[in-house]
């Protein structure tokens, strides 16, 4: 297995207004680094404010680090270049609702990334944002749909086949499961299981559940204050636990996503 | 794949078309539609339709009430002002003055001010909070009274009075346009859509602008409505169009003298000036619960 992912010294810091001469300063993320292989699952963990969600974007690009670099293939990514990045590494973001764009259609936000990126005519286009709609089990007709007439459980879908059209490498979900209902959440672990057989990607994932950490993950972080406690592989961690605060983590019983 | 065109065969209706479905459900906003496309009409065709000039006076029917009136005569449908002026004919033509003008006006002031709030909604720094403060001040002053400063130190005229309302409106126009952009800017569709690869004229244009599309509208439809009202009370004040002209405004104030021995020279223009703002409030109005409305169903 080759490195796909690397991580060196990311850091991410806050400035909060408190006082314009004494703007607070908040450390989310210090010093982070970590690799994954091509092919494996990251399952990040961690308390509220641990910096899961900040590490999760900036993976994906939505935000830009303070200091540290992201190398995909031993290639830097530079924060705000979208059009390298988004062939690779793509996102589907917690809130469906507020992630898909009321005014257009489906179709119209899966064909984004086509325009931008590829050379593909409208026919062809059409053609992938169709078999990017089959592949997470909606119809090639929903493409015409607006968000508003979706159910959630196809928005989560439909934001799902945007990750997927550019065929990325990895996709990081910042909790993206955490808003479904239980009967929804098993079929979307389902599909995303079956994506990653069929298109080999690499997932990031942050989630709270351990129950969902065990069934997808073959790597866990566990990060606390900004910080990371410890970066093992699944099964190793769930079975010889030495620090309070993992221990407390992973034997959560509560099934919030 | 038998089943692949189920509904593709059915076109779904475009936006605009949505927006225009729930519109027509609206009975207030259909009647104010068709009350605003009469004026419109009258404000085109102005010329055409008055019998009279607006200036010429019959110095042989002065004050002549309207036509439904015992004393009224048929010549003069509205009846006459005390200088022998057909009522109906000066009303008409003030409709291009008190009307079309502040249309032109809004216009002027959106085109300036809606393309420098979305600049400066989607640049970051310097560049964004100079032209976010920059006419800060200017907001803070009411627009009436800051036109009636810049005619003031221009003098009175109709020209400086529209040169006054087009500055007053501009940064009513930066700041909307750059709140609603603003609020926009940072949603997760929109990052999502960065993420996408796109270009930054495409995320304004087609990812953002239709969400912000509402809150325009009702900025446009009120500064209309402020524009209308502020060029008919520059006029009653006499810094605005002078007294030949029939503008509504000075109409008005030239009917206060009269107002008593003749009333319906004071009523008419107020008339029409109510029911002007009353149309353009309502239609206004309407299209912001039916963009809304469009989204919810």
């Amino acid at each position: 297995m080759s490195e796909l992912l690397r991580v060196e010294n990311l850091s991410k810091n806050y400035m909060h207004k408190g006082r314009w001469w004494a703007p607070k300063r908040i450390e989310a993320l210090k010093n982070v680094s970590f690799s994954l292989n091509s092919g494996e699952t990251l399952a990040i963990m961690g308390e509220t404010g641990s910096g899961k969600s900040s590490l999760a974007r900036l993976i994906a690009g939505a935000q830009k680090p303070t200091s540290g670099t992201i190398y995909l293939r031993d290639q830097a990514l530079r924060p705000g270049d979208y059009s390298f990045r988004c062939r690779h590494i793509r996102m589907v973001f917690q809130d469906t609702d507020a992630s898909l764009n009321p005014h257009l259609t489906i179709g119209r936000q899966l064909e984004e990334p086509l325009i931008f990126n590829t050379e593909l005519n409208p026919a062809q286009r059409r053609e992938a944002v169709a078999d990017a709609l089959r592949k997470v089990g909606l119809l090639p007709e929903h493409a015409v749909f607006h968000s508003h007439m979706m159910s959630t459980g196809q928005k989560q879908r439909a934001c799902i086949a945007r990750a997927i059209m550019l065929n990325p490498d990895i996709v990081v979900a910042d909790e993206a499961l955490a808003a479904l209902d239980s009967s929804i959440r098993a079929q979307i672990i389902n599909l995303l299981l079956d994506l990653q057989r069929d298109m080999k990607m690499s997932y990031i994932f942050v989630s709270h559940s351990p129950e969902i950490i065990r069934h997808m993950a073959d790597k866990v972080m566990i990060l606390r204050q900004g910080e990371i406690i410890s970066f093992d592989d699944a099964n190793t961690l769930f079975n010889q636990q030495n620090d309070p605060y993992t221990t407390s983590l992973l034997q959560q019983t509560y099934t919030l996503g | 794949m038998s089943n692949a065109k189920l509904y593709y065969e059915e076109r779904t209706p475009s936006p605009l078309e949505q927006v225009w479905r729930q519109f027509r459900h609206n009975l207030w906003a259909m009647t104010a539609l068709h009350v605003l496309g009469l004026i419109v009409l009258i404000t085109l065709f102005a010329p055409l339709i008055a019998p009279y000039s607006p200036t010429v006076q019959f110095s042989d029917s002065l004050s002549l009430p309207p036509a439904w009136n015992d004393e009224g005569s048929v010549r003069f449908l509205l009846g006459t002002d005390e200088l022998g002026r057909d009522m109906l004919s000066r009303l008409l033509h003030g409709a291009r003055l008190s009307f079309g003008l502040p249309l032109l006006v809004v216009l002027a002031a959106a085109a300036i001010g809606m393309p420098l709030g979305a600049l400066a909604a989607m640049s970051v720094g310097v560049k964004s909070s100079t032209l976010k403060h920059l006419l800060d001040v200017l907001l803070s002053i009411p627009s009436l009274l800051l036109a009636l400063i810049i005619v003031a130190i221009l003098g009175p005229g109709l020209e400086n009075a529209l040169l006054a309302i087009w500055l007053v409106l501009i940064p009513q126009f930066l700041h909307a346009t750059r709140n609603a952009v603003h609020a926009q800017r940072h949603q997760d569709y929109v990052i999502a859509a960065q993420l996408n690869g796109v270009s930054q004229w495409y995320l304004l244009f087609v990812v953002i602008f239709p969400n912000t599309i509402k809150v325009l509208v009702v900025q446009l439809t009120m500064a209309w409505s402020t524009a209308i009202l502020d060029i008919a009370a520059l006029g009653f004040l006499g810094l605005g169009a002078q007294s030949p002209s029939p503008e509504w405004g000075t109409m008005l104030a030239k009917s206060v003298e009269v107002a008593y021995s003749s009333p319906w020279v004071m009523a008419l223009p107020g008339l029409a000036l109510f029911v002007t703002l009353v149309a353009v409030n309502i239609v206004g109005d309407s299209l912001k619960s039916a963009i809304d409305e469009r989204i919810k169903r």
